[in-house]
């Protein structure tokens, strides 16, 4: 190890403004670190953990589309919907999901622009994530209309009547808001992993591992002109990715904020909306993270430090939103809307106050705990951390769609839902897809953007005299090549 | 081919005649060659199969000579002269239900009847139907009908057909009918009449059953008067309605007459307006309407009106007329009575201020005494005559139920007629009929469904619907009816008069003889009808009585009648009623009946006008009843009653008479068909012969077990949140003042509400130029009788979703009926309001829909494009009405053939995924539109009406062009009481609501102080324009 006093028991979360902090520990090289990354996918054998949690992710996601094809055979009313209940676990389901989506572009494009160096030990996950929760996500507004074989005239498609969709429609809205960020976030992912797939093809053993990471490093030959144009489109995306991070949620915000019904009828909701999303996405990247750095050896890349720096955006954002919860109650009281005060009481006494007072307790309660740094720094507690925080966004959602509706102005329709087996199944089938994807991310595709990690490492620093003895700064070449032979 | 004939150029749309044509032997041979089989199989049809049996009912109105007479078959390549396939023609005819004929006009649409409306020509319905007529239409293609003659001789039932039962009975009758009893249900018939005093001349015995009967009621009368009566009400006669248990506007044979006259008497811009007290044990509508309501145990009814007896009497130093058969002593010990309630005293001297302009009206579960004491009070008050009247008749010879299972013991009746009616399923339990009924050697049974009597028959005859038969019928005026069918009987039913005929006479006739020669002599003619070629005089007049569906000028006035003298008992003294000595009181059900609607689903499904349940029945209980037992609602509980036990299921509603528990009637049918099958609980199995309408001594355990009951409103109990709201938010909901305030301050409905900064719009709003529709709403004469929601789902082919899904909340009705309880739980006032969609000029549904499938049309319309509709429900959650409905499933899937026959065919069946909702009866707006245009005229005030509005009892809903300055709606616009549901929106509502008008006594204290400025509690901004008023110029 060339760098022996920066070592893995080092802690880099101390507070020490004398010196920069390692964003990479265990005296890791260039070589080394693409060792790691790549050797989960190319060398490494596959833990049978791993098949463990596929067939069990896959089995979930088997049980998604059971339930989708039962709803498509029957019909919405397998669900526990009921009239004033028009939407519930379907669209809460949603917003939950690109909610999760959020952490993913945040940590990639505003964190890029920001010039924080942490984010690149954890924006290649992150930005999977999003898209994988986007993915299920988008399964919901689809699932949902009650004639799903309709469901396409949602887009403005040419037709022989000459229709068009309602352009006053929220959302009509989120079809498109949905779909751009999907569309930036696969660009922008897929963009960054250009030069690790070159990586890959390069240290592939075997011809059809080679001709499909080939294919996808797209002649990638690591040349000064490819890094030139790779950065300029890397920062243009990343400037075009940053106000999706913003307008996706608030978009989807408007499906609630723009229509009529106390409890939805907020102003607040944009800003409200993006703050949840991002605490949620964190959340969830660092529930899947804790393990993954630990079965995978990842602990000196995604170091202690990324985590806390994490957990301190999990407390900022789970701040803003218990303001927002505050300020929701304050505006209900202060507009002398009777209507609207009554939504917020309803919530926090009236039939659903179980799952408000869940909401409350995991979402602004517990994240206080992120205060003591002892905590904030302490694995296990972070990861049960993570877990009440994707309840309690769950909750905040359901919280949101369900009470509104169930109560509004007419007292004589107002009712109570209640969730069927379906609706539960779905669910939980979606978190299957979800499982199932980020573990085939991990099999196959570089886990940490290794090129980017690199150029925050110590020896990465043009004043640093080791650079040029480590040799190439990326997608450096295999041992066994510069070696020539095989190791 | 002649064989119909219109009135030509009327442009009535009536059915009026047809020629006539003998039976011919032959052409039944064709029938049946035809249709081999004839058209009994409503499932599992073929295609073809159908369209043959379609092409059939269309022909049908030509075919089979019994019913409608013809010269001969043609193919149906040729129009028929003055039938044009796709437009509805309209029948006059009558629905029996016991006592009560209802005058109805039936809607055929190419030879199936669809609809079923009131008769406007008569006033027994004034246009207005009840829930039964026009759910009727709906037994008619019931798939659970009994289809074929079953002939049971031991265990097994082999399949028959008329003609050997004809056969068989002939033969049997040839010798007389000694041993014969025949038992029928009230019936109005004067054809069944002749027969059944015919067949007692020739030895049978007959015999009278109707579950919810008027026994007491001609008691009563005949201790008063000495003679039986039909009792004539005219409440417009009336300025102080006193209503004990009698449920008046709906339990009456005559109630679509009484709620009319009632209404007539609410309508405050006259000037003057009615006020109705009412003592009952268990909330009715007319309990809803009341302005005083006394929740009265039905065994201190009784001690009730002789404690107003007394208040009259010696208070009010009313004089008791000539043959009262009460004294001023006598009735002493009652004045003050507990029964009477605190306000007795202000009753009595409002009741004095009214003499002759006053009404006390007693129900069919009261006394005879009560009866008797009720027509002594109006006779003394000077009302007979004026809101009372009498049509006196003669009871029939007949014995009762209970001398029947008497003689059945005996062994005193070898072969038993049962003529509709299922004594198995509802006689009192004490008298085990069932048994009883064995012991006849021949038990004949004739009835709409093989039901448990049908099943314990030796012959089952098929019953004819009444849209399938001839007949004639009596109104409660004593008008003569016409009962006349609209399509060949579906599975080959007969009428209770052919059975008789049969029985009684060789050869026999068949219904359409019976009712010719019948009218024939009822106008004085001798001996069978002449022929239509024979007669032209005769012929015209029973083409009028047809054509009409009742005769002109046979309605009889009433007078009063002399009190008889006979002394009229006191009520006895009742035990301490407490949790140990509860009463239980048994009501006829609003959806059901006495049990005989169990199968029809609309019926099922229409929620009770109070309970808002559906598909059940419950035990009803008083909330603080309900605390002192321990007992919530949706608990199972034991009724332990005179010795038998029933489990049943409890409801608490407010309003109900503490320690007294209710039961409604009909429910629990095993015997049912596939609907009715398992809905509820059966109430017969705790009735005794002894207290067929309430009864003490009632003990009620619980099991510790609950039951899901299908509500449509207050799906979950409330909890303290939302009722607090509730009782908060109504008041500006359902806006109500009182007489002296509106006539003080006209404008007073726009001071309740929720106050908003000015109304304004942010752009300019679209002009409505040509027609603009709307609908006014009046409140105050709305009882929530259900009607307009039955009229909706019949004319709209609204699906019935089932128990199951309505307990989720998923019920389909276009309008509902809102209901809603303030103040005290155990003496509410009780609220109502029909809500449908609004048709919002500024919809929030059509913002938010992202496929534009709900659209505004020029005239106004909120139009569902339901073949646009993805069903994102996005519109539904917009709403704040919550009237869009959403179909979860495929609704239509499970109808067989038989039942899509129903189908109106003007309006869409809604597929599954897609969103429905009020559409103002478009197909109604278009079809005037188009006659219009014919006639090269704009559409004229009074040329639409939705099917909500035309059937409504009490006019209390108007449609109409708001841009019509003098049309109906317009002028209702105009009214200071008229006001926007959630006018703080801003969303224009095309519908408004004319807010309820109470006229308290103001000698009572509490009532006249409540109502009026509720909204005024919590609003701040006193600068603000007032958007309720802001919301109205709007309009």
């Amino acid at each position: 190890m060339k760098n022996p006093q920066v070592s893995q028991a080092w802690d880099n979360t101390r507070d020490d403004p004398t010196r920069p902090v390692e964003l990479i520990l265990g005296g890791n090289d260039f070589t080394s670190i693409t060792e790691k990354v790549s050797d989960i996918v190319l060398e490494r054998k596959t833990p049978r953990a791993w098949y463990l949690a596929f067939f069990a992710s896959a089995g979930l996601t088997g049980v998604l589309f059971l339930m989708i094809g039962w709803l498509f055979i029957r019909g919405v009313g397998v669900w526990g919907l009921n009239n004033p209940v028009g939407w519930a676990w379907d669209i809460t389901n949603f917003v939950f999901w690109v909610g999760i989506g959020h952490a993913g572009t945040l940590i990639s494009a505003i964190l890029f622009l920001l010039r924080q160096k942490w984010r690149t030990s954890i924006n290649r996950f992150a930005e999977a994530m999003t898209i994988f929760a986007v993915v299920c996500a988008g399964i919901f507004p689809g699932i949902h209309v009650g004639r799903v074989w309709v469901v396409y005239w949602l887009f403005p498609l040419p037709n022989e009547q000459a229709m068009w969709p309602n352009f006053r429609s929220p959302l009509l809205w989120d079809v498109f808001a949905v779909g751009t960020y999907m569309t930036v976030s696969l660009l922008f992912w897929y963009t960054g992993m250009v030069p690790d797939l070159a990586t890959l093809r390069d240290r592939a053993r075997g011809r059809v591992r080679q001709a499909i990471y080939g294919f996808l490093a797209l002649g990638w030959r690591n040349s000064h002109r490819h890094w030139h144009r790779y950065e300029k489109a890397y920062l243009l995306l990343a400037g075009l990715a940053t106000p999706l991070v913003l307008s996706v949620h608030s978009v989807v915000s408007f499906d609630f904020a723009t229509s009529q019904i106390p409890g939805w009828h907020t102003a607040i909701f944009p800003p409200y909306f993006v703050a949840g999303a991002v605490f949620s996405g964190f959340a969830m990247v660092g529930t899947i993270l804790i393990p993954a750095r630990k079965w995978f050896g990842l602990e000196q890349i995604i170091t202690k430090h990324h985590l806390e720096n994490m957990n301190k955006i999990i407390l900022a954002t789970g701040s803003m939103v218990g303001f927002a919860y505050a300020t929701e109650f304050f505006i209900a009281w202060y507009s002398g809307n009777p209507n609207e005060s009554f939504a917020f009481i309803n919530r926090a006494f009236g039939p659903y106050a179980w799952a408000y007072w869940t909401m409350v307790t995991c979402n602004v309660v517990t994240p206080q705990l992120f205060w003591s740094k002892k905590l904030r720094t302490n694995l296990g507690v972070m990861w049960v951390m993570y877990i009440f925080v994707n309840i309690g966004m769950w909750f905040e959602r359901f919280v949101i769609i369900v009470t509104s509706l169930s109560r509004d102005f007419l007292p004589s329709s107002w009712a109570y839902f209640r969730p069927t087996p379906v609706d539960v199944l779905t669910f939980v089938g979606s978190f299957g897809l979800f499982f199932t994807l980020v573990l085939l991310f991990i099999r196959f595709l570089p886990m940490i953007a290794m090129a980017e990690v690199k150029t925050v490492m110590p020896i990465a620093d043009a004043h640093s005299g080791e650079r040029r003895s480590v040799g190439d700064y990326h997608g450096d070449i295999p041992a066994h090549v510069r070696d020539g032979g095989d190791r | 081919m002649s064989a119909y004939s219109l009135e030509p150029g009327s442009g009535s749309p009536y059915w009026r005649s047809l020629q006539e044509l003998a039976d011919t032997e032959e052409y039944r041979h064709l029938m049946a060659h035809e249709f081999p089989g004839g058209i009994d199989a409503p499932d599992g049809m073929s295609r073809r199969r159908f369209l043959q049996i379609m092409s059939a009912s269309i022909a049908m109105t030509s075919l089979a000579g019994c019913r409608w007479p013809v010269e001969k078959i043609v193919p149906y390549a040729a129009n028929t002269p003055g039938l044009e396939p796709g437009t509805p023609v309209k029948f006059a005819t009558t629905m029996e239900m016991g006592p009560a004929a209802m005058p109805v006009l039936a809607t055929s649409y190419d030879g199936r009847p669809i609809k079923i409306d009131g008769n406007p020509g008569h006033p027994l319905s004034g246009g207005a139907a009840s829930v039964f007529a026009q759910a009727s239409v709906l037994d008619l293609y019931d798939p659970d009908r009994s289809q074929v003659v079953r002939r049971r001789t031991g265990v097994f039932g082999s399949e028959s057909d008329w003609a050997s039962f004809a056969a068989w009975a002939q033969t049997r009758s040839a010798a007389g009918l000694t041993g014969t009893a025949i038992l029928t249900g009230a019936t109005t018939s004067p054809a069944t009449a002749n027969l059944l005093i015919q067949a007692a001349a020739r030895g049978a015995r007959l015999y009278l059953h109707e579950p919810v009967c008027r026994t007491n009621e001609m008691r009563g009368l005949k201790l008063a008067f000495g003679t039986a009566a039909l009792v004539q009400l005219d409440l417009g006669q009336a300025d102080v309605i006193v209503d004990i248990d009698a449920n008046c506007l709906q339990d009456h044979p005559a109630a679509l007459r009484n709620a009319k006259a009632f209404a007539a008497g609410r309508r405050a811009e006259s000037g003057h307006m009615n006020r109705l007290y009412s003592f009952e044990s268990t909330f009715s509508i007319t309990g809803g309407m009341a302005d005083h309501r006394y929740p009265t145990a039905a065994r201190d009814l009784g001690p009730a009106v002789w404690a107003l007896a007394a208040e009259l009497v010696l208070g009010q130093h009313l004089e008791l007329p000539e043959g009262a058969g009460v004294s001023a002593s006598q009735l002493a010990a009652w004045r003050g009575h507990a029964a009477g309630g605190p306000d007795i005293a202000h009753l009595a001297h409002d009741l004095m201020a009214h003499r002759g302009r006053s009404l006390l009206v007693a129900g069919l579960r009261q006394d005879p005494e009560v009866h008797a004491l009720v027509h002594v009070l109006n006779a003394a008050l000077g009302n007979a005559g004026h809101a009372v009247s009498y049509l006196p008749f003669e009871l029939p010879p007949f014995a009762s139920l209970g001398e029947l299972v008497g003689d059945l013991n005996a062994g005193r009746v070898s072969t038993l007629v049962v003529l509709g009616g299922n004594p198995v399923y509802d006689a009192p339990a004490d008298l085990e009929f069932g048994k009883a009924m064995a012991r006849a050697s021949e038990r004949i049974h004739l009835g709409l469904h093989e039901d448990a009597t049908g099943q314990a028959s030796s012959w089952h005859l098929p019953a004819a619907h009444y849209l399938e038969s001839w007949g004639l019928a009596q109104g409660w005026d004593g008008s003569l009816l016409a009962v006349q069918p609209l399509i060949e009987p579906l599975y080959a039913g007969h009428t209770a008069a052919e059975v008789l005929s049969v029985l009684v006479e060789n050869p026999p006739r068949t219904a359409h003889q019976l009712a010719r020669d019948t009218f024939f002599a009822l106008g004085g003619g001798q001996g069978p009808a002449p022929a239509p070629e024979a007669d032209d005089a005769f012929e015209k007049r029973w083409r009028a009585f047809l054509h009409d569906g009742f005769l002109a000028g046979s309605a009889q006035a009433g007078t009063p009648l002399a009190l008889a003298g006979t002394p009229i008992a006191a009520p006895a003294a009742a035990g301490a009623a407490g949790a140990e000595n509860l009463e239980l009181t048994f009501l006829q059900d609003q959806s059901v009946h006495d049990g005989r609607y169990a199968d029809n689903a609309w019926l099922q499904e229409m929620p009770d006008f109070m309970t808002k349940l559906t598909w059940d029945n419950a035990a009803v209980f008083s909330p603080s009843t309900a605390k002192d037992l321990g007992v919530v609602h949706g608990d199972v509980v034991e009724l332990q009653y005179k010795g038998r036990s029933l489990e049943v299921a409890a409801y608490v509603l407010p309003g109900q008479a503490r320690h007294s528990v209710a039961i409604t009637l009909g429910y629990g049918r095993d015997d049912a068909g596939r609907v009715g099958r398992g809905a509820g609980f059966n109430a017969y199995r705790l009735r005794t012969s002894d207290a067929l309408h309430h009864g003490d001594g009632l003990r009620v355990r619980k099991t510790g077990r609950r039951y899901d009951l299908a509500t449509t409103q207050d799906h979950h109990a409330i909890d303290k949140v939302g009722a607090a709201e509730i009782q908060k938010r109504v008041p500006g909901l359902v806006r109500e003042g009182t007489f002296e305030q509106y006539v003080n301050e006209p404008e007073f409905v726009d001071h309740l509400g929720i106050h908003s900064p000015p109304l304004v719009s942010l752009w300019k709003e679209w002009e409505y130029t040509g027609y603009k529709w709307g609908m006014a709403v009046d409140l105050n004469t709305c009882t929530g009788c259900n009607a307009c929601v039955l009229a909706c789902q019949s004319e709209n082919n609204i699906p019935v979703v089932g128990k199951d899904q309505v307990s989720r909340g998923r019920e389909m009705s276009w309008i509902r009926l809102d209901r809603y309880f303030l103040g005290d739980a155990d003496d509410p006032r009780c609220s109502q309001q029909p809500v449908a969609c609004v048709q919002c000029e500024m919809a929030p549904c059509e913002q938010v829909c992202p496929v534009a499938a709900t659209t505004h049309t020029r005239e106004g319309l909120n139009a569902m494009v339901y073949n646009r509709c993805v069903g994102t429900r996005y519109c539904s959650n917009n709403c704040p009405y919550k009237v869009r409905r959403f179909n979860w499933y495929n609704n239509f899937e499970d109808l067989t053939e038989t039942q899509r026959l129903v189908l109106n065919p003007d309006v869409t069946v809604r597929a599954r995924g897609v969103m429905e909702k009020c559409t103002y009866c478009v197909q109604r707006i278009e079809t005037a539109r188009v006659a219009a245009r014919v006639e090269g005229r704009s559409i004229r005030d009074g040329d639409i009406t939705t099917a909500c509005a035309q059937t409504c009892p009490t006019d209390a809903i108007v449609f109409g062009d708001l841009n019509d300055k003098d049309s109906r709606v317009s002028k209702l616009r105009e009214l200071g009481r008229s006001y926007d549901l959630l006018d703080y929106l801003n969303i224009k509502p095309r519908t408004f609501y004319l807010a309820r008008l109470r006229n308290p006594n103001p000698a009572i204290a509490g009532v006249a102080a409540q109502g009026g400025h509720g909204g005024h509690g919590d609003h701040g901004g006193h600068g603000e324009d007032h958007g309720a008023t802001a919301g109205k110029a709007h309009g």
